[in-house]
């Protein structure tokens, strides 16, 4: 009976969420990183991407981050367009160079939104004006070596203009260059380097009720009590003994209904997971890009990060578009879409890139559950 | 060269028209590697599925058991989903055997119109509609096998029962016998389970439609072919 009530709320906060949400229902790219060309269309509230190695998930991904926040901060405080030329390694400024296929000097990429409206981001190398060099040297750039500028301009719905300078040791400095207008989307690009660079679950935990509130920690709860027993999650004072260190020593601890134990103890993929779905939870009402949410995880931990991505969507409102090489997990959200009888908002898109062209064919939730269990069907083919 | 997937339900539909196809047909049975590598990586991901490719005159078969009438669906939209990429590597024909009692034409027809809506495909004939792929025509057609009338199932055991009659009489006698002593007609299938039990080595229908294949006379495949006309004609260029 409660099992039904609690399906019933979910179902009506999925409709709720679909009704309020603004959806990206397109993206297309032009030049940017290995696609030279290429779009989907018919994204659906949560929206998998599937395919081999060097097929453009991770590039799609990252386009829909630039062009939804523009080059404007996300959630988190980063810049975007320095976190993405950044999260496949630095590599002088070729880095800055390897956003654009094969040398080209300009890549556009646009996103279309069911409202209906669109907004499109264009990415320029150009020389840097000479003018700028002593600014940027007062900001900390190594004028004296080479320097990679580039000129984001987003325009539609959205308007932003940005300069971008990276030196060759990827000192960043971005310079506002025009008015700005429209409504930013909130979106977050979410990847496993993330969750580890946190190191203390104790800042992530922070960020998350700072930026998601208790909503954000009802989601972890709803998630990780269930399976775990686990009534809270509060950051306590640690026993008498630290103190003899010199200070108070606070850390978070998980709250079971007897006692209480300190997230540090917990076992490795545990930990992880709780800093992962923390920062998944942040998102509200946000574009929500998760890069191979299944990396590091048990399968019994996976159907949590599943739970989560469903939730996101159900709960929090968000658009979620998440790449993944794991058939457990595609497998888990179709089920869990299932349960809820929301398996119309799962699309599952299994990407080509075959010399700079992307292709995909794109399956319905029904279609993909009908693949899978009729035919045992690989979707990542 | 011009390449046809018959997507068949079960193990024993799958013998039956390897069998079939080689011994009265005249195909020749080729390695998987002689099919272009986008169609047959597609078929080895549906890991449910089993495929066999013959040869027949100029055109490859790809015999494919599905496991079901419903994985048979799933397999249609898969096609259908691929049918740019399979129809630029030869795909022509796909063609659906089933029992009689299933209605292969309006699966085909709902299958098609889910994925393609109301454009891009027509009806060729009563069996077939075809598709339109960058310029090509893809054919895909539903057939049926199965006899009807008393004690018939409507099913491939009809065949089988039929062709074992022939051959073993003895047996067949004793079943009538069986059915006399019952005081009731045993249908098609149950004959067909009998003559398994009795004639093959592990009492399977596969075997004994495997046996009675390859021991049929001209005369009783060509009777079998009659009753088989569709997929010859669905197989004709």
């Amino acid at each position: 009976m409660t099992r039904e009530i609690g399906l019933a709320a979910a179902q009506k906060r999925v409709s709720e969420a679909r009704e309020a949400g603004t959806l990206v229902r397109a993206v297309r790219i032009k030049n940017f990183r290995g696609i030279a060309e290429g779009e989907l269309d018919g994204l659906t509230g949560i929206t998998v991407l599937v395919g081999r190695n060097n097929t453009g998930k991770s590039t799609v991904l990252e386009a829909l981050y630039l062009a939804a926040t523009g080059c404007d901060y996300d959630s988190f405080g980063r810049n975007p367009l320095e976190y993405v030329v950044k999260r496949r390694g630095w590599f002088g400024i070729h880095s800055v160079t390897w956003l654009f296929f094969m040398e080209e000097e300009e890549c556009s990429i646009t996103i279309v939104f069911d409202t209906p409206s669109e907004r499109t981001l264009s990415l320029r190398r150009v020389a840097i004006d000479v003018s700028l060099l002593s600014f940027l040297e007062r900001q900390g750039l190594d004028v004296a070596g080479p320097i990679a500028y580039i000129t984001s301009s987003t325009e539609g719905n959205f308007i932003r203009k940005y300069g971008h300078s990276f030196d060759a040791k990827g000192r960043y400095v971005r310079v506002g260059l025009a008015e700005k207008g429209g409504e930013p989307i909130n979106a977050l690009l979410l990847d496993w380097e993330l969750a580890a660079s946190f190191g203390h679950p104790e800042g992530c935990y922070s960020l998350m009720m700072g930026s998601g509130g208790t909503a954000a920690k009802e989601l972890v709860l709803a998630v990780l009590g269930p399976r775990y027993g686990i009534k809270d999650i509060e950051p306590l004072m640690l026993s008498e003994e630290s103190p003899e260190l010199g200070r108070v020593r606070w850390a978070l601890h998980v709250i079971y209904p007897n006692y209480a134990i300190p997230v540090y103890l917990l076992g490795d993929g545990l930990r992880l997971t709780l800093t992962y779905l923390m920062l998944l939870s942040t998102a509200s009402n946000a574009l929500l890009l998760l890069e191979e949410p299944e990396l590091h995880q048990h399968p019994g931990l996976l159907e949590l990060i599943a739970d989560a991505i469903i939730r996101s969507r159900a709960q929090r409102g968000c658009q979620v578009v998440v790449s993944t090489h794991n058939l457990e997990l595609i497998d888990l959200l179709l089920e869990k879409a299932s349960e809820l009888g929301v398996l119309d908002d799962i699309t599952v898109y299994r990407l080509e890139l075959k010399e700079g062209k992307l292709s995909s064919v794109r399956y319905s939730a029904q279609e993909a559950k009908e693949l899978r269990e009729e035919l045992r069907y690989d979707l990542r083919r | 060269m011009a390449i046809v997937a018959i997507l068949v339900e079960g193990e024993l539909d799958h013998i039956f028209y390897e069998h079939y196809i080689r011994r009265v047909m005249g195909g020749q049975r080729v390695g998987h590697e002689v099919l272009p590598e986008p169609i047959r990586e597609l078929l080895e991901e549906a890991r449910r599925v089993r495929f066999d490719v013959l040869k027949l005159e100029d055109r490859l078969l790809v015999l494919v058991r599905c496991g079901g009438f419903e994985a048979m669906r799933a397999l249609l939209g898969l096609l259908l989903r691929h049918r740019d990429e399979l129809v630029r590597e030869g795909l022509c024909d796909v063609i659906l055997v089933s029992d009689a009692d299933k209605n292969v034409r309006a699966t085909i027809e709902g299958k098609v119109g889910s994925i393609l809506g109301s454009c891009g495909w027509q009806w060729q004939d009563e069996h077939a509609i075809l598709v339109e792929v960058s310029g090509r025509k893809l054919r895909i057609s539903g057939i049926t096998h199965g006899l009807s009338g008393k004690g018939r199932t409507g099913q491939l055991e009809d065949l089988v029962e039929l062709l074992a009659t022939k051959l073993y009489p003895r047996e067949e006698h004793a079943i009538r016998m069986l059915e006399a002593e019952l005081g009731r007609e045993l249908n098609s299938k149950q004959k067909a389970s009998i003559f398994a039990a009795l004639l093959s080595k592990h009492q399977s229908k596969e075997e004994l439609v495997a046996g009675l294949l390859r021991s049929a006379k001209n005369h009783h495949l060509e009777q079998l072919r009659d009753l088989l006309r569709e997929l010859e004609e669905a197989l004709r260029p």
